[in-house]
């Protein structure tokens, strides 16, 4: 497929009223204008599903805890996707069953080539002000990726 | 030799489940419980912010019932300045909730309580999940999250907002329908009504498949408890009307106005967790349940044709007062049915055109309201100031209330699973699903990707013997 036949949609993840969870409403805002479908998500899981059109790429920007220091940027394609074990309560379904869930239930819509662009958060039980240092100063980084992903100048 | 429990604030937060089972040093149960923290800071968080702003404030407490605190919130702000929404106020503020309603329990039904029911109690927990009920009967799971989708729209066209609603305020409501909004809502509730004939065959049919495979759930896993629900007219309601309490054999023991919560509904600090259980206090102290069978238990009628036809069911299966844990999903199919023939009636109503908001002013003073969340009763209590500033403020939530019966739940799974039995794959599956039933919200604070883990520590004559992980 030529460059010029990928749609891309950027969906960006997180509560912006959490400490560090607010990376992703930060994202959205600083993404506005870019070249390619932008969509905020207050929560993810299986919201994510109706919002997919059949665009051949899907980013996600999220906040994210995997073991990294705070700050550090993931970047990672669909088959390094953690996935999320079952829990007590399923509110919060990872984005790798959500997208397996798509796949099975409306395999037209979902897209190709799925990147997650996680930024480790550190602080998740505090209010927006409380948004670790190192967390606040990889947002522009994180935006720079993603422009860079969707053939932007960074 | 005293026993610790170490409670990591982090994984509280991230909804990290932790369960206890303590026995004896004869190998008997001495107790067993959920571990959990939910909600209290949000309480700090509304102190010496304006009224007004509660409904939009609250509803942010949570990603899965924001619905339920935004109502919540308009009520006891309505009581607090002394005024009542007028009637297309609360019909489209209703009409909001019908549509959170349906959104809600179809999650609830088909996707967290789902893979119990569909793939079995003893199925690998690898596949005992979402994607395994979708792969199981992806044709099912299409026409469920269709529902749900059409609940959210709902939810979404009449409060301005798909996820945390904006709409309802003080007074009443900034949402005026007009009759493009009424067609294309009249639409999606007529294709919600047109799925039922689907959707309910199949979910009665695998509560049934359900409790063939596993007898014991149809008898040994009954808690019999009071209920909790809120009534009008006859009927069960979910953001008007007053609370009723039945005992464990159904007779009504109390009827109250939700203002008068805090002669009834007493709050106790337990020291091994963060949530404070609620007790109902009336001639003695009273475990009890709130939620979907809580409702039904508390008031046998909805007032629609369908609804009222699918609870006599209901009825013959699971008794009345029904307190088997497991018909949970089946009432919550019951109210969705009654929240799509509702959504319907109110959007019929000739009263939905009319005024919706009335002028407000806080003189001070307090202001209590409720909702029936999704999960159960949810009271939002404040005291505003002659400024209209918040100077306290207590939430009760379902799961708070459900708490006791919970912890009953997870006894009852310890003593079929874990005396005397080694199988700690069968025993992390009882206890899952026995707290699954109640749908408890411990994952509100973050949904950030990772791992939600349970852990399980069992201890004898207080030494730990085995801790398990999943």
């Amino acid at each position: 497929m030529r460059a010029a036949d990928r749609r891309t949609i950027v969906v960006c993840i997180g509560n912006e009223l959490i400490a560090d969870d607010a990376v992703g409403f930060e994202i959205y805002r600083r993404l506005a204008g870019c070249r390619a479908r932008l969509e905020f998500c207050g929560v993810g899981g299986i919201d994510l599903l109706p919002l997919l059109q059949g665009e051949t790429d899907l980013i996600v920007a999220d906040a994210v805890e995997l073991g990294a220091p705070p700050g550090h940027l993931h970047v990672l394609p669909w088959d390094c996707l953690p996935a999320t074990a079952t829990a007590i309560s399923a509110h919060g379904l990872g984005l790798r069953e959500t997208i397996e869930i798509g796949r099975i239930l409306y395999p037209d819509a979902m897209p190709e080539r799925i990147t997650l662009v996680g930024v480790e958060g550190r602080c998740f039980n505090r209010t927006r002000e409380f948004m670790t240092p190192e967390v606040a100063d990889a947002i522009d980084a994180a935006v720079g990726r993603i422009r860079e992903l969707l053939g932007e100048q960074a | 030799m005293k026993r610790t429990i170490r409670i990591d604030p982090v994984t509280r937060i991230e909804g990290h489940a932790k369960i206890f089972i303590n026995l004896e040093e004869d190998g008997s149960l001495r107790n067993a419980g959920l571990v959990v923290n939910e909600l209290r800071g949000f309480e700090k968080i509304l102190i010496g912010m304006e009224a007004d702003r509660m409904p939009h404030i609250t509803s942010r407490i949570c990603g899965v019932c924001p619905t339920a605190h935004h109502l919540a919130a308009s009520n006891a702000l309505d009581y607090a300045a002394g005024v009542k929404a007028p009637p297309a106020a609360m019909l489209l503020r209703e009409l909001m909730y019908m549509g959170h309603i349906i959104h809600s329990h179809s999650l609830s039904i088909f996707v967290l309580q789902g893979p119990d029911l569909v793939l079995g109690l003893d199925a690998d927990p690898a596949v005992r999940n979402v994607v395994g009920i979708v792969q199981a009967n992806p044709e099912l799971a299409r026409i469920a999250l269709r529902l749900r989708t059409i609940g959210q729209k709902l939810n979404e066209m009449v409060g301005g907002r798909g996820t945390h609603p904006v709409t309802s305020v003080a007074g009443g409501i900034t949402f005026v329908l007009d009759r493009e909004k009424q067609r294309i809502m009249q639409e999606w509730v007529s294709e919600a009504r047109a799925l039922l004939p689907v959707i309910t065959p199949a979910v009665k049919g695998l509560l049934l498949k359900a409790l063939e495979l596993h007898p014991s759930m149809a008898s040994d896993w009954a808690t019999p408890s009071w209920s909790l629900g809120t009534v009008l007219n006859d009927r069960v309601s979910l953001i008007e009307g007053r609370l009723r309490a039945v005992d464990e054999t159904g007779a009504v023991r109390l009827e109250f106005p939700v203002e008068d919560y805090d002669r009834y509904l007493v709050e106790t600090v337990v020291d091994w967790s963060y949530m404070k259980k609620v007790h109902l206090h009336l001639d003695g102290e009273h475990e009890y349940r709130v939620g979907p069978m809580a409702r039904m238990n508390a008031m046998r009628r909805f007032g629609t044709e369908l609804a009222d036809a699918e609870y006599e069911e209901f009825s013959k299966l699971g008794g009345y007062p029904c307190h088997l844990t497991v018909f949970q999903t089946y009432a919550k199919l019951v109210e969705t049915i009654w929240a799509i023939e509702r959504s319907d009636q109110i959007l019929n109503d000739p009263a939905i055109w009319g005024e919706t908001r009335v002028p407000v002013t806080f003189k001070g003073g307090r202001g209590v309201g409720h909702s029936e969340a999704p999960r159960g009763t949810l009271i939002h209590d404040y005291q505003i100031d002659e400024q209209g500033i918040v100077r306290a403020a207590n939430l009760i939530v379902a799961t708070q209330q459900n708490y006791a019966i919970i912890n009953r739940s997870v006894e009852q799974a310890a003593l079929s699973h874990v005396i005397g039995k080694p199988d700690d794959q069968a025993l992390l599956n009882a206890v899952e699903f026995s707290i699954r039933c109640y749908d408890p919200c411990l994952s509100c604070a973050t949904h950030a990707l990772g791992r939600m883990p349970m852990e399980i520590e069992i201890t004898r004559s207080d030494r730990t013997v085995r801790t398990i992980r999943r």
